[in-house]
């Protein structure tokens, strides 16, 4: 009795092949925007939520760090098309 | 603490003053950096044929060499940045004030050259974006190489960011005395400036520094790094989930290497005995003991855990590597400076400034080198051992080692451009001392 | 932007429509447990046996422990455990999917006496497997119950019934005679580099055999590739419809990821310009974005004005979605065995079905190499192994002297036989689509001299003149000006 009991349960509980993680959510998903984002959205969120605060000044922090990732993309993007004309044009 | 304090003129001489030092250091980088430009040229008209690289399965090379090896050893040494704000800003070692920002540029400075080392490696360089970005919603499910630019680039973002924010108290402070030449510059960096930021912007930038130290080691490079090689069921000399620790302080290692090179550098050029202090040093060179013990125990893990009972093909990896002579240099090396730094510890009259910055020249040497093997000693083993049979075997280029050269000067640059551009040291670090001790001392200031 | 008009990735991703990763509701579970139980065997048994038939599967329990296991239970059970040892599941049963070849080997227990025919048996144990959820133990390649992964954008193949086919081989090594006429089959259908061999042929010896053994070995067109995984561009791709693993050569950016992720070494990176010229191979003269621009059909539609397009020029360079994917990469590209997708797409003179390698070994008599849709239990790869495996049966049966009716033995693959089939590391999880028939090379194999050396096929031995030898490295190693005189700028070595 017991252990058929037991072994319905376990039937329930999603057991290692069961559950194959790239179907129900690639890694990447959860690993980019739940782990690494984390830092991120906890600098974010101490420069709006933290004190001393000033709105404009996180605000200033916010335009700084967009304005840096598109110029480090955007630059690339420059480069990468100099060489394209340059060398597989 | 027996520094004399520096003065605000000390920090900002070297925008005022151009010295021959200078202009010879900036002519022989920009030589070497115009050579590779032209052997990178050279590349990219040919293809990676210039390379020693080939095919690993039949083809018996390694794909993958030198540039990945160098591109891992860059982002390593940026970590001094964010191990040195750390220190200061989150443990508030104030000792290391002074080397604060010049180890923060070092992190832009040496994450350019990573980020230059991807475009170098590949084979279609021009579609770096045009392909990366419009696949990214995918890729990022899947693909550890699409981690890997995501988190370098918000690595390079929060630190300019970061950096961005701190000077612009030192500009605005000191803007009567910098050169009005780059008044513009100023303008844009001080823009909206008003002292009651000052205390908002110190809290902002503890908040960055916090994201940045579990961000860059954490899950830069004792993450994504180490997951591009971890990650591949292929090679057995990749496997296991020590590479993330075993990156991790190998970077440390290298970054507190550079941030001493660097700032002996600069102490030499700018007269800056009183604001690099012999004890800073002395400090930095313990850190780079502490470091280089953890890279050797990670090491010895490894080692322990192939020869021992792993799996044939771990093994045969294993063994492999650890007969290999530039292995055995890389590691013997290691041992070597750290011999040096624990008896400075113990003995306070073995250290020397000169010994300091040779041990850690030689520890990038033994870094670069443990990285490259590792990365093509892995794809010389693989699982599919019918392949061994196939003499796998590579050893860069010319072509290669070049961009090493290269990227060293392009480097050089970026820091002697910086120098004319605002302070390396923070003028925090020279005021806060100003108080409790008048200079004393007659260093000339230039006019 | 080349990636964007894809047509390879359906619309919808899995994350987007995902509702069943577990095709099993509840109720179901219930009613599989209630069919167990209605059988006058133990239910527990096949619960439990089912269970650890899926640890199995994990690699957390060995096959040899599996059957330590439950060997008594079972012989008590079912008062007979004949099982043979299970060394040689055939795994390309494609009849038996759903019943699959571990089912099938565990219900070959001798039920002589029972009124329980083998095949309720198996519904039985395969209730209880399913139950668990181990649809994917039970079939053949260790793939969810429909025979293969969902298409994880663009890294799988589409599921079973959204599939036209599964592309796949059936390599008969025991027929391998080693004379590389695939290798050059290949590259006179590809036009590949010196050393880029797509197809390669090892040759080696066991540690205690002096026989000369082959293994052939083009791409294995994995349904789960770690190389599609990994390429940040997606260039490297499964195409949904019949599961070719292919690199775009249009948004390939050269990172060398796939080669070094794929366990099988078979990616061939164009280091430099490639040896034959764009102008030479048949194709299409027109820019890939031009031929992605032409009204394109689905797959097998003859009617599209692309299709004709690319028929009309025997095209052999791009592939139904217009895509730029078969034949030698361009430079700074990753190149590697198509599986001929302008052929499986029909537009070019070959017909539909088969690959150029499998067209040279059988023009060379050896007839070693049977290309076709793993899915089609009519496809020849699968006649072929059907063929195989049951010429073994036949003989085994002789000997042993049993009658075919009382084993109701099936025509396909049965435990017994004595043909080994496999696929290379398939531990490894790659879900390859090459089976091999004939012997595994064992850890301790070594490579030896071919018979047939790979220079034999340069020059004149091929359609494009180019050199071909067996390791590239050393070719490579010249440098851009090729090893004619001039030796090598860079110092080697
Ligand atoms: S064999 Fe290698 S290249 Fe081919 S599909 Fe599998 S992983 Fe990819
Ligand atoms: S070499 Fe090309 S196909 Fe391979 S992973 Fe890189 S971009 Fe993708
Ligand atoms: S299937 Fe086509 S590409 Fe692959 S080895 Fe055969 S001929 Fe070459």
């Amino acid at each position: 009795m017991i252990p058929a009991l037991l072994n319905a349960a376990l039937g329930v509980v999603p057991l290692a092949t069961k559950l194959d993680p790239w179907e129900v959510m690639p890694p990447g998903i959860w690993l980019i925007f739940g782990v690494i984002g984390l830092p991120v959205y906890i600098a974010f969120l101490g420069w709006f939520l933290g004190k001393p605060r000033q709105l404009k000044t996180s605000a200033l922090g916010v335009t700084l760090f967009l304005t840096l990732v598109t110029a480090l993309w955007g630059g690339l993007f420059a480069t990468t098309l100099v060489i394209r004309a340059m060398f597989f044009g | 603490m027996a520094t004399s304090p520096g003065e605000p003129e000390d920090i900002i001489r070297p925008i005022l003053n151009t010295s021959k030092k200078y202009y010879i250091a900036f002519g022989v980088a920009a030589a070497i950096a115009l050579l590779w430009s032209a052997v990178y040229g050279w590349q990219l008209e040919e293809g990676l044929i210039v390379t020693n690289l080939a095919d690993w399965g039949s083809g018996g090379g390694s794909p993958w060499g030198l540039y990945i090896g160098a591109f891992i050893w860059w982002v390593g040494i940026a970590h001094g940045g964010i191990i040195l704000s750390a220190a200061v800003r989150l443990f508030g070692m104030e000792r290391y004030q002074p080397v604060a920002r010049m180890a923060e540029l070092l992190t832009l400075g040496a994450l350019s050259m990573a980020g230059l080392y991807i475009l170098v490696h590949m084979g279609r360089p021009d579609r770096l974006v045009l392909s990366v970005v419009p696949a990214y919603p995918w890729t990022v499910r899947t693909s550890p190489l699409a981690w890997d630019v995501t988190v370098i680039t918000l690595y390079f973002v929060m630190t300019a960011t970061y950096l961005g924010l701190t000077i612009r108290y030192d500009v605005y402070h000191l803007r009567d005395r910098l050169p009005n030449y780059l008044g513009p510059f100023y303008s844009l960096v001080t823009l909206g400036y008003s002292e009651i930021e000052e205390e908002v912007i110190e809290r902002m930038v503890w908040w960055l520094a916090l994201g940045i130290i579990v961000l860059a080691p954490l899950l830069l490079h004792g993450g994504v790094i180490p997951w591009l090689f971890s990650l591949v069921p292929s090679m057995p000399g990749w496997d296991g989930a020590v590479q993330g620790p075993q990156f991790l302080t190998i970077a440390l290692t290298s970054a507190i290497a550079g941030v001493i090179i660097l700032s002996y550098i600069c102490r030499w050029a700018y007269d800056w005995e009183h604001i690099f202090s012999d004890a800073m040093f002395r400090g930095l060179t313990n850190w780079l003991g502490l470091f280089g013990l953890l890279f050797l125990w990670l090491q010895l893990q490894q080692v322990i855990n192939g020869v021992y009972a792993e799996p044939i093909a771990g093994e045969t990896a294993m063994v492999a590597r650890i007969t290999q002579p530039y292995y055995i240099f890389a590691i013997g090396t290691v041992i070597v400076i750290l011999a040096y730094i624990f008896a400075q510890a113990v003995d306070q009259r073995q250290f020397s400034l000169a010994r300091s910055v040779v041990a850690s020249v030689l520890m990038l040497v033994a870094t670069l080198t443990e990285k490259v093997l590792f990365v093509f000693e892995g794809l010389l083993y693989p699982h599919f051992s019918l392949y061994e049979a196939v003499p796998g075997h590579y050893f860069p280029s010319l072509v290669e080692f070049s961009s090493l050269a290269g990227t060293v000067a392009l480097c050089t640059i970026f820091f002697l451009v910086i120098l004319k551009l605002f302070p390396v040291v923070e003028l925090h670090a020279v005021e806060d001392h100003h108080d409790d001790h008048e200079p004393a001392h007659d260093e000339e200031v230039s006019s | 932007m080349s990636t964007e008009d894809t047509q390879n990735d359906e619309p919808k991703h899995p994350y987007e429509t995902e509702d069943s990763f577990h095709p099993l509701g509840e109720e179901w579970e219930d009613r599989m447990r209630e069919e167990l139980e209605d059988t006058e065997y133990d239910a527990d048994l096949g619960m439990e046996m089912a269970r650890d038939a899926q640890r199995l599967v994990a690699g957390e329990i060995s096959e040899e422990e599996f059957y330590a296991e439950y060997h008594d239970d079972v012989a008590e059970e079912f008062e007979a455990d004949d099982r043979p040892l299970f060394d040689d599941v055939n795994p390309a049963n494609h009849e038996e999917i759903e019943d699959g070849s571990v089912l099938d080997s565990l219900a070959e227990m001798d039920l002589q006496g029972e009124e329980t025919s083998r095949r309720e048996m198996m519904k039985k144990m395969g209730a209880g497997a399913a139950f668990l959820g181990y649809g994917a133990y039970a079939t053949y390649d260790f793939q969810p119950a429909d025979g293969a992964p969902d298409n994880v954008s663009g890294i799988r193949p589409a599921p079973k019934d959204e599939r036209e086919h599964r592309w796949g081989m059936v390599i008969d090594l025991q027929r391998c005679d080693g004379c590389l006429a695939c290798v050059a089959g290949c590259i006179n259908e590809n036009g590949t580099s010196t050393g880029a061999n797509w197809m390669y042929v090892f040759t080696y010896e066991d540690e205690d055999s002096e026989q000369e053994n082959f293994l052939v070995r083009p791409c294995q067109h994995c349904s789960n590739a770690p190389c599609a995984k990994v390429c940040p561009v997606r260039a490297r791709h499964t195409r949904g419809k019949d599961g070719l693993v292919l690199t775009d050569y249009e948004t390939c950016i050269g990172c060398r990821y796939c080669q070094v992720a794929c366990p099988y070494g078979v990616n061939y990176f164009q280091w430099g310009e490639p040896d034959v010229e764009v102008s030479r191979l048949e194709h299409l003269d027109m820019r890939p974005e031009e031929v992605r621009q032409l009204e394109g059909g689905d797959y097998d539609d003859r009617d599209s004005e692309r299709y004709q397009a690319l028929s009309d020029a025997n095209d052999h360079v791009y592939d139904y979605r217009g895509r730029w994917t078969d034949s030698r990469p361009p430079q700074g590209t990753m190149g590697k065995c198509t599986m001929c997708p302008s052929r499986q797409d029909g537009h070019t003179d070959n017909p539909k079905g088969t690959v150029a390698c499998m067209d040279a070994c059988d023009a060379q008599g050896m007839s070693a190499i049977h290309f076709g849709d793993l899915d089609d239990p009519e496809s020849r790869a699968n006649r072929y192994l059907e063929r195989r495996t049951e010429v073994e049966d036949t003989v085994l049966e002789k000997w042993e002297g049993v009658e075919d009716e009382d084993l109701d033995i099936e025509t396909t693959a049965s435990p017994t036989s004595e043909i080994s089939t496999f696929r290379l590391l398939e531990d490894l999880g790659t879900q390859p689509n090459i089976v091999y028939l004939g012997n595994e090379p064992g850890p301790e194999t070594e490579q030896t001299e071919p018979p047939t050396p790979y220079e034999v096929y340069s020059g004149s031995g091929n359609k494009w003149g180019v050199e071909v030898v067996d390791e590239r490295k050393e070719h490579l190693d010249y440098g851009p000006s090729g090893p004619p005189e001039q030796e090598g700028e860079e110092g080697g070595e």
